[in-house]
């Protein structure tokens, strides 16, 4: 039933899947993550060289999937590896993907009551967030992506708006010197900026689902191009603006950076509601994909009903999302989910990689 | 039945909605400006209202927040009507107690979404380091990081005083730094999201001052701050702050005038570009700088009634300009280099950028390293235009 033709996403919506994917909360909190351990102006060359290195594990992921058409990773890892560690595998990947969406929810929450709603309680921003992320995956895959041709579009046009408007307060001096302490602190970020990009994994289900699956490698490649694009020109707008003594003190300095100025005689005289928009509506996309691969996960592994998972899986989002604390919890909690993303996504599939090609060749 | 009953949720559900903590605009006080000065100094002048109010006899910050006032008619050209503004005061320790004291005697809470300017008096900030001082603002999320700051020489309160009942002080402030374009004496704005890096940055820096009496106010130099400790050790002038802006080439049409040498007649020179740069040069170990200024202008005022042709009044007028200008820079840096040994017009940013190895070694320390450093200057006046008289016949 899953698999008609009417389930089936073209080209562009598999690259556009992938971008809306990536860019969710990082994008908010990057410059002082980077800046932090980089601590010299070079940072955005480490976000630079990270995204690179996210497009080669994109592209081992997309080789992998192509190994097996139709299928996604919880079904064909099972074949590949052996049902008990593909099992186990795939319960992981589960594990994470409930995690982070219910990270999501945690972050998007934390902004809005802290910048927009401020008294509205947590569960009343999350709640209906949830809620609606249920309602759009009756309407499977497809409605997914076609949500996200309309909504990506719009992002891109009023993030590059509202940062290029920065530029009054754009300063040459807090970017130079280029490489002044050499490359030793940019190759010291990149354990922080690979996690920026995580979402790369898209690739290990979307292929099922392509059109045609033969020009994933090419959708992967812009897929991550374009949070490339997104978190370079962001580090160097906020560390010009900011400097880099600046930036590793404040907590979301990419939102900082915008209300760092005021457009004087404009219909609009300040920006930072527009980004909050753009940025909820990246959330949501990054939520609902990682609610899907979890209900995706279960239930291919176990072959429940779609209604039933979907269902199951709403408390748990809720909950997880209400356990974190703190402020400090919840940014430590989206360090274990980069750390153990790296650990899934980037050692693991190389080896299945390699271990496909050489059944293939036996066979 | 069902169909109705759906229609019921719906229609139920646009009467219901709405902000969840929605305050209705006109409940709400609009901040527009803020003054922090030292609550000891100002302790006797306050103490009517705040000694009822607390137990505290005096506290470190006296704050005076400025807002909007909606109900007030809008006054005549005679001068008549209300003020547009009211000022309310508050003594306490910090930020934070002292709009919380506000909330006890003004029927409205105060918001600070519009804040545009913050000025603290220079007497605190040689007390209080302006990390502290500004923490709150730079914490809070209401306060905008594109809101002003400023330093008072005298009381930062009165900066926030207008005779004309129709001028809002702290929009009057704002105004006069877009005024940069006319003068050389306004500094680049110093905001708050400036503020951030500034203060935890080694490097001095200068914040513009205002000075004021009896309601009227000037920008007038600036405050000095040092960068360690990020407290003001003293301030400049007006003539010293030219000074400033022709290094950094901030000064963006300014007349800079000079008095012709035989009769004292003055003529007066109008920056139309300015470019000047400042080139570190490090030769084993040992640093120093050249300042070189290159700027394009205009003859704008010329008392001296010459029959020469241009070209000659020209190259005088441009001989006796670059001669100004080289006093200027040398009383400048003598004062800030030598006087107060701090780097604030920023050549510790050039020395980082071209040679970050010896910066690093010099940096912990740089403002007594600068002190000793050896600075030469090289100006270039060019005169483009006269205006509309002394064309060429």
């Amino acid at each position: 039933m899953l698999m008609n033709n009417r389930n089936k996403i073209t080209t562009v919506q598999a690259t556009i899947f992938t971008s809306s994917y990536i860019l969710a909360s990082g994008i908010l909190t990057l410059p002082r993550t980077v800046v932090a351990v980089v601590k010299t102006p070079d940072a955005w060359l480490s976000v630079l060289i990270g995204g690179c290195i996210a497009i080669v594990l994109g592209v081992i992921m997309v080789k992998l999937s192509q190994c097996y058409p139709g299928k996604t990773i919880y079904q064909y890892v099972n074949i590949l590896i052996g049902n008990w560690a593909g099992k186990t595998y795939g319960i992981l990947l589960v594990i994470y993907f409930v995690v982070l969406s219910a990270y999501e929810v945690r972050t998007l929450s934390d902004v809005t009551s802290y910048m927009i709603l401020e008294g509205t309680p947590a569960w009343a921003i999350s709640m209906p967030f949830i809620w609606i992320g249920y309602y759009l995956l009756q309407g499977w895959i497809t409605s997914l992506a076609r949500l996200f041709e309309i909504v990506f579009p719009i992002s891109v046009a009023v993030f590059l708006l509202v940062i290029l408007m920065s530029t009054k307060s754009f300063e040459m001096d807090n970017l130079r010197p280029f490489l002044g302490e050499g490359i030793q602190p940019v190759l010291k970020g990149l354990t922080k900026t690979v996690f920026a990009y995580i979402g790369f994994e898209s690739m290990l289900f979307l292929v099922a689902y392509m059109e045609k699956p033969e020009k994933a490698v090419k959708s992967t490649i812009f897929g991550i191009g374009i949070p490339i694009l997104f978190y370079v020109i962001t580090m160097v707008a906020v560390i010009a603006a900011l400097s880099i003594d600046g930036v590793v003190h404040r907590t979301w300095p990419t939102l900082d950076l915008i209300r760092s100025y005021e457009m004087k005689g404009l219909l609009f005289e300040r920006f930072e509601s527009f980004l909050l928009v753009i940025w909820s509506m990246q959330i949501f996309s990054t939520f609902c994909i990682t609610y899907f691969v979890a209900f995706l996960g279960i239930s291919q592994m176990f072959n429940i009903k779609t209604q039933k998972v979907l269902l199951g899986l709403l408390p748990f989002l809720f909950l997880i999302s209400m356990t974190p604390r703190t402020i400090d919890e919840v940014f430590s909690l989206g360090d274990i989910l980069g750390k153990s993303a790296i650990i899934l996504f980037g050692f693991i599939p190389l080896p299945l990689l390699i271990l496909a090609k050489w059944k293939g060749r036996v066979r | 039945m069902k169909k109705a009953l759906l229609l019921l949720i719906l229609l139920i559900s646009t009467v219901l909605s709405g902000c969840w903590s929605s305050k209705e605009i006109e409940d709400l006080s609009l901040n527009v400006g803020i003054a922090i000065d030292d609550g000891d100094q100002l302790a006797e002048e306050m103490r009517h209202i705040d000694q009822v109010s607390s137990s505290q006899e005096k506290g470190d910050l006296a704050v005076t927040f400025q807002y909007i006032n909606t109900s007030a008619t809008t006054p005549d050209s005679k001068g008549g009507g209300q003020k547009q503004f009211t000022n309310v005061s508050a003594i306490g320790n910090t930020n934070h107690q002292n709009i919380r004291v506000i909330s006890l005697r003004e029927e409205n809470p105060i918001m600070f979404h519009h804040t545009k300017v913050i000025v603290v008096s220079g007497e605190l900030l040689k007390k209080i380091g302006i990390r502290e001082i500004m923490d709150f603002y730079l914490r809070d999320s209401e306060a905008r990081l594109s809101c002003l700051v400023l330093v008072s020489k005298g009381p930062a309160k009165d900066t926030l005083q207008s005779k004309d009942p129709a001028v809002i002080p702290s929009f009057r402030l704002l105004g006069i730094v877009d005024n940069a374009y006319r003068s050389s004496r306004i500094l680049n704005p110093m905001t708050l999201a400036k503020i951030q890096g500034e203060s935890y940055s080694k490097s001095s820096y200068l914040l513009q001052n205002v000075y004021t009496e009896d309601g009227e106010v000037k920008f007038s130099g600036a405050g000095i701050m040092r960068g360690k400790t990020n407290k003001l050790i003293g301030y400049i002038s007006e003539d010293d702050l030219t000074g400033i802006t022709l290094i950094t080439g901030d000064a963006k049409g300014g007349p800079i005038p000079a008095f012709e040498k035989q009769s004292g007649k003055p003529m007066v020179y109008e920056i139309e570009t300015i470019k000047s740069k400042i080139i570190p040069h490090v030769k084993r170990g040992k640093i120093s700088f050249d300042i070189k200024i290159d700027s394009e202008g205009i003859l704008s005022e010329n008392w001296k009634d010459s029959k020469e042709p241009s070209e000659k009044i020209a190259s005088e007028a441009e001989e006796l300009i670059k001669e100004e200008m080289e006093k200027t820079l040398a009383r400048t840096l003598k004062k800030t280099q030598k006087h107060y040994k701090v780097d604030v017009v920023g050549f510790d940013n050039e020395l980082r950028i071209k040679y970050p190895k010896t910066w690093n070694r010099v940096k912990d320390d740089w403002d007594a390293t600068f002190a000793e450093l050896p600075i030469k200057y090289s100006i270039k006046v060019k005169i483009i235009n006269y205006g509309n008289t002394d064309a060429r016949s």
